[in-house]
């Protein structure tokens, strides 16, 4: 076929033969196909190449996690490390705050003045500003029955909350509500709340308000085994009486 | 310029049969593809104009953001690309095996099953029945139109590929080989395991990013750099620099970027060894690109000037340069310390434009602007419409990354505690405190930026890529004038090949001469 002659190469320029050139002019003039050269790899391609290899079997090895399905992390030292990092330092005001606008506000209000008639104030309250055995107890296990708060009586529940908070955060709490609203009593500590948790695990119902007030210092009727002693308890250690018992 | 027929006589004569027989399913698939890639932009441009405006065109669910940037990506993805690329993959081919395409009518029906997959596909995505997985959105029956679809083309390469008769194969063949092998093993894998067998928790997604981070590296690459394998050294008649190179380059690849998906899931709740290999996986990569680079920067030495004339050579040189960029760079991007800030930003968007828009489709375009005219027999019909093409697509795309890039990092820095936001910090001390301060502000994770003001400090950056993406449809538009002029043989007959100036053909020429001066009879084939 006429377009398939090789001896229409594009340096051909007859006018006349434009029309059949043109058609396939693409194809004629196409330089030949690609063709390999045989120059070496350069050396320090090589050498860089290898260097890349290194690295990746050290790589590999270092954070793979041993290859385990069960390890997410690759750095191996949050992964042997353990549980041995230094505890974060909390400010039990700041937790204390936080427990208080989760659990406390709806009744107490961020005021910490209460509703009148049927929620007590915690704001200038006795019962918050005075010695902190009787507000530890009404923590852990709730206070139900009338309660005279700054000369006015409610007659409510507070419910307990051994279960929810741990010492650290039964102390932080008491702590906010003893600091906030300029009460400004001293805070209490996580050793004495533990202790006062041991002494009233017993404990199946609310306190009563009078049970309360009858009450005359941090009874540590029951302490738990080795726990150390009470810094902020205002009591003597070795005052094991019956009076704290539960009737 | 004898060169041509001394090669076993009758070459030329066989090129004009191979290009015949490939003429109709080639066109179809780039005729089709085209179609895609104006519909793909179109999703873009509604996708990226919703990022800054989201009440525009809200009301209508068809054409909400969740469904328009799913219905982009698996256009461009399986409409534009995959279709450019299969008809670019069997040209080749059948150049390269020098026998025609045998049976052309089955590969017309190949596009067409195509074709509809990826009509029910994307009309499945609009209607609101996306799969939810990235990279696979089609809903099932569109991924069995695709797959048949595909099986014909496997069927016919792999045909072709044994009716050889060419006594050397190529290094181009070597890519097209494995790849019409890798995608349906991966688009199969995928299937079974994450749709019709569908396995639970993290292995789906861990499957889900080793399809879709290989369908780059094992499908569009491979094709990719066939084409820069062939075109280069055809456009300019020079042998490639060096065969070892290309041998190291090709199964390195092979090797490497098997493993480098996971890194999507750099952080995620994945056993941290499948991370680190992919990690591993993905530096390694820099071993088959840069012997890649270093033989194609090598092949072109000393005639960088031809791309001043060259359509085809300034497209897949643009192209070839990307794929260097884009893969270094997505070594450095799947280190933790630099994937944490900045994956989940828009300097992610960013990167894989640079590798499936800057790499792949600028390499397509090239080769459309050399395989086309000789599927047609007719030269493009217009230099200034290759010109709006070129400085349309190149500009768009250098504004698009420098765009997502640069407000992509801003937004990682400020996710990540960098105290204050950026916009706030200029608006204080100025630019230049304000950078400095908003760095050290992050060195010194100073705290959380508030999320809106993260949002509004990317706003500028989405705006300048909705402008971006005009410069591109307009781009797209002319090349696809283009196309139709050529198809049709509208418009006035162009004599000798399109370059980007007509009054260049002369020193066209010249150089061309020269880049070949110092070629012997033995090693220029002559």
């Amino acid at each position: 076929m006429a377009e398939a002659d090789p001896r229409h190469t594009h340096q051909l320029d007859q006018q006349q033969e434009i029309d059949v050139a043109a058609l396939h002019e693409p194809i004629l003039r196409e330089l030949r196909d690609p063709q390999d050269g045989h120059e070496p790899i350069p050396m320090f391609m090589l050498m860089l190449f290898a260097g890349l290899i290194f690295w990746g079997g050290y790589y590999l090895a270092a954070y793979s996690g041993g290859f385990r399905s069960d390890v997410l992390n690759p750095d191996p030292a949050a992964q042997f490390a353990g549980g041995s990092a230094a505890p974060k330092v909390v400010d039990p005001l700041v937790l204390g705050e936080k427990l208080f606008k989760a659990n406390c506000v709806s009744c107490h209000q961020a005021s910490g003045q209460g509703v009148p008639g049927q929620y007590p104030p915690l704001a200038g309250s006795e019962w918050v500003l005075g010695p902190d055995y009787r507000l530890k107890r009404i923590l852990l296990k709730g206070l139900e029955g009338p309660v005279s708060v700054k000369g006015a009586t409610y007659n409510g529940n507070m419910p307990a909350f051994e279960a929810k908070f741990n010492d650290e955060k039964l102390a932080a709490v008491l702590s906010f509500i003893r600091h906030g609203w300029e009460n400004g009593a001293p805070p209490v500590s996580p050793e004495s709340a533990a202790a006062t948790r041991a002494a009233v695990k017993d404990r199946g119902q609310p306190w009563k308000a009078e049970e309360l007030l009858a009450l005359e210092k941090d009874d540590l009727a029951t302490p738990a085994e080795g726990a150390p002693a009470p810094e902020g308890a205002k009591t003597e250690p070795a005052a094991k009486t019956e009076a704290g018992k539960t009737p | 310029m004898n060169q041509l027929e001394q090669d076993q006589g009758g070459w030329t004569a066989r090129r004009a049969e191979i290009d015949r027989s490939c003429a109709t399913p080639c066109l179809v698939f780039y005729a089709s593809s085209i179609f895609w890639l104006l519909a793909g932009t179109f999703f873009a441009l509604l996708a990226s104009v919703k990022l800054h405006h989201p009440e525009f065109l809200a009301d209508w669910s068809w054409l909400t953001f969740g469904r328009v940037r799913p219905a982009h990506l698996n256009t461009v993805i399986y409409g534009w690309a995959s279709m450019a690329g299969i008809a670019t993959l069997l040209w080749l081919m059948c150049r390269l095996c020098r026998v025609p395409l045998m049976y052309p009518a089955m590969l017309v029906v190949a596009a067409g099953l195509w074709n509809l997959g990826l009509t029910v596909g994307t009309v499945g995505i609009l209607m609101g029945y996306s799969t939810g997985i990235e990279w696979l959105e089609f809903p099932m029956p569109a991924a069995f139109l695709l797959f048949s679809g595909f099986a014909i083309v496997t069927l016919w390469s792999v045909a072709t590929f044994a009716q050889r008769q060419a006594e050397h194969v190529y290094v181009s063949q070597w890519y097209l080989f494995a790849a019409v092998f890798w995608f349906p093993w991966l688009y199969v894998t995928v299937q079974l395991l994450l749709m019709l067998f569908p396995v639970k928790g993290i292995p789906q997604a861990c499957i889900n990013w080793w399809f879709a981070h290989n369908v780059l590296g094992l499908w569009f690459s491979p094709i990719g750099l066939a084409a820069i394998y062939y075109l280069l050294p055809k456009v300019i008649g020079r042998p490639i620099y060096s065969y070892y190179l290309s041998i190291l380059g090709f199964w390195t690849l092979a090797l490497f970027y098997n493993w480098a998906g996971a890194h999507h899931l750099v952080s995620g709740p994945v056993p941290a060894w499948i991370v680190t290999a992919s990690i591993v996986g993905s530096v390694m990569m820099i071993i088959p690109v840069v012997t890649v680079a270093l033989n194609h920067h090598m092949t072109l030495h000393g005639n960088f000037r031809l791309l001043k004339y060259s359509p085809t050579l300034r497209f897949i040189v643009f192209g070839a340069m990307s794929y260097t960029i884009v893969s270094l760079e997505g070594s450095m991007m799947s280190f933790r310390f630099l994937n944490e800030p900045f994956h989940f930003t828009h300097r992610t968007i960013g990167h894989a434009h640079l590798g499936m828009y800057s790499f792949f489709t600028m390499t397509m375009f090239g080769s459309m602007y050399y395989i086309v005219p000789r599927l047609t027999g007719r030269e493009w019909h217009s230099a200034r419409l290759i010109r709006i093409h070129f400085w349309g697509v190149a500009l768009g795309f250098a504004l698009m990354y420098l765009c997502l890039s640069i407000g992509g990092v801003i937004q990682g820095l400020e996710l990540n505690q960098a105290g204050e936001s950026l916009e706030k910090l200029i608006a204080q001390f100025g630019y230049l405190d304000g950078i400095s301060k908003f760095v050290e502000g992050f060195k010194a994770q100073n705290g959380a930026v508030p999320f809106l003001e993260i949002v509004h400090g990317t706003l500028l950056w989405l705006k300048l890529r909705t402008v971006s993406g005009v410069l591109l449809l307009a781009g797209h538009a002319a090349f696809a004038v283009l196309m139709v002029m050529n198809v049709h043989a509208w418009g006035r007959r162009h004599i000798g090949p399109t370059l980007f100036h007509d009054e260049d053909a002369a020193d066209y020429d010249r150089a061309l001469r020269q880049a070949r001066a110092d070629l012997t009879p033995a090693n220029s084939g002559d």
